[in-house]
């Protein structure tokens, strides 16, 4: 080896991380100009956003990468392969990981507009803050874009831990305490059972390549499948953690309502993006030939979910955990749309994509009415709601009539894209049982609309949202209302999204 | 060329819209004039959009696409202008605008008189998607927006709890049967790939075998008994009473809760495939007779009117389960007009006695208030099948289908003969009730006739009730004519042919319906004591009709109680009591933080096992045995 | 039955006979030997500091950051020494990843710095 050659980089596909990095590095410099500069708060949070938007500018970069490489020929193979499995084959550039990204980046840009008075309140420690979203956002993307079990895990570890500390981060409160120490408890316990889960697949299987799992698996007639198989049930347990499937859910209502109400919405939608890009990644491209055995697993879980997601969140009073509820029976829904294999890859980034917007804006309304930094949101709180803040109103039943699957919003598109490929995978009962939980679910939505629109108002007067919130939460509403009407763009774009 | 066919759903929308935003400042009564223009404007563009029809014979119309939504399922916002669209447009319209100038009326003085015609405007739009949509995604939209609009209205007293409580229940009765109705559009899709109407009845033959078919049109059924207030599901309407009295005409009476008809006949042909069609029937025959009972015994004038509501769609039931489409819509239509009258003369009686609506303290009003004496006593005679007027013709219709199915029609129609002389029975009791004998006012009650805004509309309606039924005779079928193209793939059931038959059919139901009228003229056109002997004679029997059978305290006991025992008892003790509860002890012991983190050790350990770790294990060991790994 | 399972078979019958073992001499030990405790025999450590109250007890919290940055340097050192052993073979791209690795501690110690995280005062 010549001294030449030594000092030559080794070429290395950046543009299949360079979101990450801009994420990562911009999260550092945030810290270090912070404190050396003390800037303003409201120039810190507008230099998050510059970061989120320049990320989402190379994402949009690799969007049209993809779309080059989606007409590679055979003699352009290994140019293709380069590009597409940069790092060893530990990071993939395919629509799956760049729409994740999208979603990602989306669900963080409006969480840190809807958030803001959080960061505000939080004083000399917005930046920590600002860099802990970041850092979760790489995690999660990472997850996305990853083929290798080790990356996944890094990625969930990277984005999990961040979102523990956001959690806590209003430190002075007992409940901000309380909330962070049970997620930070469950969830290790959940990465655990991962980690558990990918060290028997590589028992099973020799490998934790998720290509070359596939191609292992698809050559011979495996020797020890109930390592594999307990393998696959450990990862997908791991995974149900993260998107708050039941029986694995009980941390999310609890930190829903625990954690600051500014920072909630983006931890519930960015967890579950990550997961579900995980869980499709490694059910989709590893295992694709035991379909009929995770199938009725995921199916189990997601029926599971749906019944006590939307039968519990009926009884709730506190409109934080009634969204941690409807959030397990959301994941129950997606999950709905994951038991039909990569067919369904398309309408469950569409669900994905749709719900975390709405999430976000809804959480983001929440934390309007009581307040960025507290805990909990009595229902109270939201009586006459519509006489004391017509806006903050008008949102929160656009985004709650999409969560409900109102035709006409996302959410009705969305219901109807996992419920159909459910369908016809053959999961007829999966999919009355989808429409049994839907039903049922309308019913808390509506109850707070009522309160809001048909009940005396307390006296509470609520301030006034900033200009980002207002922006932010317009924009979730508006895309839920565009997207009902015209879902056509975002579902070829979606239907794209499957995974190498 | 009928293109602008979308004015009819965008005229009352862009009045909600406008109401919305300025009502308030519009005040009253311009607010209301506004709605009541945005309906008659729409009820004049469905009608110039009909002429093709009645000029040209055989015109089936055409799909008006509107906009492209999710193209791949045949989901977009289009409309089937055709003439069954046409006609429930007309029906809607025209009831919806007479009921909207009736309203400004009534309303007056209400401090939410804009927000009223808002909902009302609203209604509309809905009602008019879900009749004029070219798909079943649209269909299924106007399906949950009237029902929304429905509770919204029903409650919109909602300072009174009861307003409130019938709202929800009249919300959760209709979830129950959307929950038939989206499966059911489900097996339609995977069975089609299409939710457009284009791509599917013309297809049913080809595509769908008679298990399937009767399948969906069970499911369709389910929906529709909840829309349409039929067995099981038809205990919401009575308590729907409680919203203000035009919203009971226009939304409970004469438009949605025709819907699960309307329903019916549209997907004729996928109930022709399969054999749901006689279930319809049935269980619209059981509704009948089952609702006129209870109506018997009510003293509540508007339970009364609600009671006869289920009854009649029970009629109409019967005629689309058995294939007499056209004589369905036929009583739907003629039922919107002499219905509607019935309610809104019942709300000019509450008006004008203070908003007494018990019948027991009326009495005596002929004098009072006569245009709404006449016009509700033609009413009340249409309703009894007093020919010439509406009701007659139209029930004589479904009554012949019937007849002539054979077999199991017959006992239908046996069934319908008996509550037509129900029916008969208990109308007539309530007018004598209210308009005849001695005044039982409470003190202070100084009945008045309404004011013009609101009987015109009832004379109108009258006019209505006394000729719509010459729409479609035996001697001239018009209706039938205007109708057929929109039938053209199903074959259609007639009552019986020839004028012979006709006159004994005619003759025997008559008969029945002037035997009820008489024996309730002879016994409440006379002093109460007498009333009360004759209820006496049926023992408890009018104690069961006046309790409506107690159907709600057995729903309450069987399903709503342990409906919310299960909700609470997952929440509470399932969720919170299990995994919740180590949870929280973890937060106590952060909160008693420093010498007792012991607790939060040993409890981590210990309830770890409960939740998470029996999920997992449950989710391996089931896996591992379903997955053949052992 | 399978083979694998039978395999594992063996591995309970050791594992059931090193629990007996234990058992065993535990219970004959404390069967045949005298027993005679004094205070100073009871002590978790019979020689040096006595110990003095639970061992529950709280610790000044500042121990808490310098005890974390040890770990991380620690933590540092453990992915350096094996890097440092293959240096020349990974190349220019094992340097920049050892030093993008290195940096990113160095921002961490700067922050804590910055933010006076070591200042006793």
């Amino acid at each position: 080896m010549t001294f030449a050659q030594v000092l030559t980089p080794p070429s290395v596909g950046w543009i299949a991380i360079a979101p990450e990095i801009v994420l990562g590095v911009g999260a550092a410099l945030i810290l270090l100009f912070d404190v050396q500069y003390k800037p303003k708060r409201t120039h810190l949070g507008l230099a998050t956003a510059a970061i989120v938007a320049t990320a989402f500018a190379f994402a949009i970069v690799q969007y049209d990468r993809v779309q080059t490489l989606s007409q590679a020929t055979a003699d352009q193979a290994a140019d293709f392969v380069a590009t597409a499995f940069p790092f060893d084959a530990m990071i993939v550039l395919d629509a799956n990981a760049v729409f994740g990204r999208f979603a990602m980046l989306l669900v963080t840009g409006l969480g840190l507009a809807a958030g803001w008075r959080l960061f505000e309140r939080l004083g000399a420690r917005a930046a920590e803050g600002l860099a802990l979203m970041l850092l979760s956002a790489t995690g999660f993307m990472f997850m996305a874009s990853s083929t290798h079990l080790m990356m996944v895990f890094l990625g969930l570890e990277v984005g999990s831990i961040a979102l523990y500390v956001l959690a806590g981060i209003t430190r002075e409160r007992t409940e901000s305490d309380e909330a962070a120490i049970k997620y930070f408890l469950l969830g290790s316990v959940a990465s655990a059972v991962f980690i558990y889960g990918v060290a028997l697949t590589y028992a099973g299987s020799g490998s934790m390549n998720l290509l070359e799992i596939q191609g292992v698996l698809a050559r011979n007639i495996f020797t020890r499948p109930a390592v594999l198989l307990i393998g696959i049930a450990l990862m997908v347990v791991g995974m149900g953690f993260k998107v708050s499937a039941a029986p694995f859910h009980s941390w999310a209502p609890d930190v829903y309502q625990g954690a600051p109400g500014g920072i909630v919405g983006y931890m519930a939608a960015a967890a579950k993006i990550g997961g579900f890009a995980a869980l499709i990644r490694i059910l989709f491209t590893a295992f694709p030939d035991f379909i009929s055995t995770w199938g009725p697993l995921v199916a189990g879980i997601a029926a599971l979910s749906m019944l006590l997601g939307s039968t519990v969140a009926l009884v709730q009073d506190d409109i934080r955990r009634m969204l941690g509820y409807s959030g397990v029976a959301h994941a129950g829904f997606i999950l709905t749309g994951v038991v039909a294999g990569g067919a369904g890859t398309g309408e469950v980034w569409f669900y994905l994509g749709v719900y975390t917007v709405q999430l976000v804006g809804a959480f983001g309304v929440v934390a309007a009415v009581t307040g960025a930094a507290t805990s909990g949101a009595g229902i109270d709180a939201f009586r006459g709601l519509s006489k004391r803040a017509p806006f903050l109103a008008a949102t929160f039943t656009v985004l709650l009539l999409g969560m409900a699957g109102l035709p006409l919003t996302s959410g009705f598109v969305a219901k109807f894209g996992v419920f159909t490929e459910a369908w016809q995978a053959g999961y007829e009962w999966l999919v009355i049982v989808a429409v049994l939980a839907s039903v049922i679910a309308f019913f808390f939505y509506l109850r707070v609309i009522v309160a809001m629109y048909m009940e005396e108002p307390v006296d509470e007067a609520v301030a006034p949202p900033g200009i980002s919130v207002r922006a932010s939460l317009a924009l979730a509403s508006l895309i839920t209302i565009v997207i009902g009407i015209v879902p056509g763009p975002l579902l070829s774009l979606a239907g794209e999204a499957s995974p190498l | 060329m009928t293109d602008f066919v979308w004015l009819v759903i965008a005229f009352p929308l862009a009045g909600a819209v406008l109401l919305h935003f300025l009502g308030r400042r519009l005040g009253e009564p311009l607010a209301g004039i506004i709605g009541t223009l945005a309906a008659a404007a729409a009820f004049v563009v469905a009608f110039v959009a009909a002429l093709p029809f009645i000029v040209e014979e055989g015109n089936h119309g055409e799909t008006v696409m509107l906009w492209e939504w999710m193209p791949a399922i045949g989901a977009n916002l289009e409309i089937t202008w055709d003439p069954l669209a046409a006609v429930m447009a007309l029906i809607v319209t025209g009831v919806g605008s007479l009921i909207h100038l009736f309203s400004v009326g009534y309303m007056h003085g209400d401090e939410r008189f804009a927000r009223f015609f808002t909902y009302l405007n609203l209604f509309l739009a809905s009602m008019l998607t879900l009749v004029l949509g070219g798909n079943f995604a649209m269909v299924f939209l106007g399906w949950e927006l009237v029902g929304l609009c429905s509770y919204l209205l029903i409650s919109f007293w909602y300072t009174k709890p009861s307003a409130a409580a019938a709202g929800k229940k009249a919300f959760v009765v209709n979830r129950i049967g959307d929950f038939g109705f989206m499966v059911g559009l489900m097996l339609v899709f995977t069975n089609f790939g299409t939710l457009a109407f284009d791509g599917i009845f013309e297809r049913v033959p080809e595509i769908l075998d008679g298990s399937t078919a009767t399948a969906i049109g069970l499911l369709f059924l389910v929906g529709a008994a909840g829309k349409s207030a039929q067995i099981p599901l038809y205990v919401w309407l009575p308590d729907a009473m409680e919203g203000p009295t035009p919203v009971s005409a226009l939304i409970h009476a004469a438009t949605m809760v025709t819907a699960g008809v309307y329903l019916v006949a549209r997907s004729a042909t996928i109930f022709a495939a399969g054999d749901a069609g006689i279930v319809v029937a049935v269980v619209g025959a059981l509704t009948a007779l089952w609702a006129a009972s209870i109506a018997i015994a009510q003293s509540d004038i508007k339970r009364v009117l609600a009671y006869s509501t289920v009854s009649q769609l029970g009629y109409m039931f019967i005629a689309v389960g058995l294939g007499g489409y056209i004589a369905g819509i036929f009583h739907l239509m003629t039922h919107a007009f002499f219905k509607a009258l019935l309610f809104l003369g019942s709300g000019s009686v509450i008006h004008g006695m203070h908003e007494e609506q018990d019948m027991n303290k009326m009495g005596g009003l002929l004098e009072k208030m006569p245009v709404t004496g006449v016009t509700m006593g033609i009413a009340t005679l249409a309703i009894a099948g007093i020919p010439p007027l509406a009701g007659f013709w139209s029930k004589d219709e479904i009554l012949g289908v019937a007849f002539e199915y054979g077999g199991v029609g017959i006992v239908l129609w046996v069934i319908g003969l008996v509550t037509a002389l129900i029916t008969a029975f208990y109308m007539t009791r309530q007018w004598f009730m209210v308009f005849t004998g001695e005044p039982r006012w409470e003190e202070g009650v100084d009945p008045h006739e309404s004011p013009r805004s609101m009987t015109v509309p009832l004379i109108v309606l009258a006019v209505l009730s006394v000729g719509a039924g010459f729409l479609n005779t035996p001697f001239r079928l018009t209706l039938e004519h205007f109708l057929e193209p929109s039938f053209e793939l199903v074959k259609v059931a007639h009552p019986p042919e020839g004028l012979g038959m006709f006159a004994l059919l005619a003759a025997i139901s008559v008969g029945a319906g002037i035997a009820g009228a008489a024996m309730a003229g002879f016994v409440y056109s006379r002093p109460r004591e007498i009333w009360e002997r004759f209820q006496g004679g049926f023992g408890g029997l009018w104690e069961a009709w006046q309790a409506a059978y107690r159907v709600d305290d057995l729903y309450g006991a069987t399903i709503v109680t342990p409906g919310r025992k299960l909700s609470e008892r997952m929440a509470f003790d399932f969720d919170a009591g299990g995994i919740d509860g180590f949870v929280n002890g973890v937060g106590r012991a952060v909160r008693s933080a420093g010498a007792r983190t012991r607790v939060l050790q040993t409890g981590l350990v210990r309830n770890y096992g409960v939740g998470f770790v029996a999920g997992l294990l449950a989710v391996v060991i089931w896996l591992v045995i379903a997955g053949g790994g052992v | 039955m399978s083979q694998y399972f039978q395999e594992y078979i063996t591995v309970g019958a050791f594992a059931a006979v090193g629990v007996l073992l234990v058992l065993a001499i535990l219970g004959v030990a404390s069967v045949i030997r005298p027993s005679n405790p004094t205070p100073a025999k009871k002590l978790t450590y019979e020689c040096g500091v006595d110990p003095v109250g639970s061992g529950w007890s709280q610790t000044y919290v500042r121990y808490y950051i310098f005890g974390l940055l040890f770990v991380i340097f620690d933590v540092e050192a453990v992915f350096i020494f094996p890097w440092a052993i293959h240096a020349e073979a990974l190349g220019i791209g094992g340097v920049i990843a050892i030093v993008l690795f290195m940096l990113t501690l160095v921002e961490g110690l700067v922050y804590a710095i910055k933010k006076g995280v070591l200042a006793w005062e």
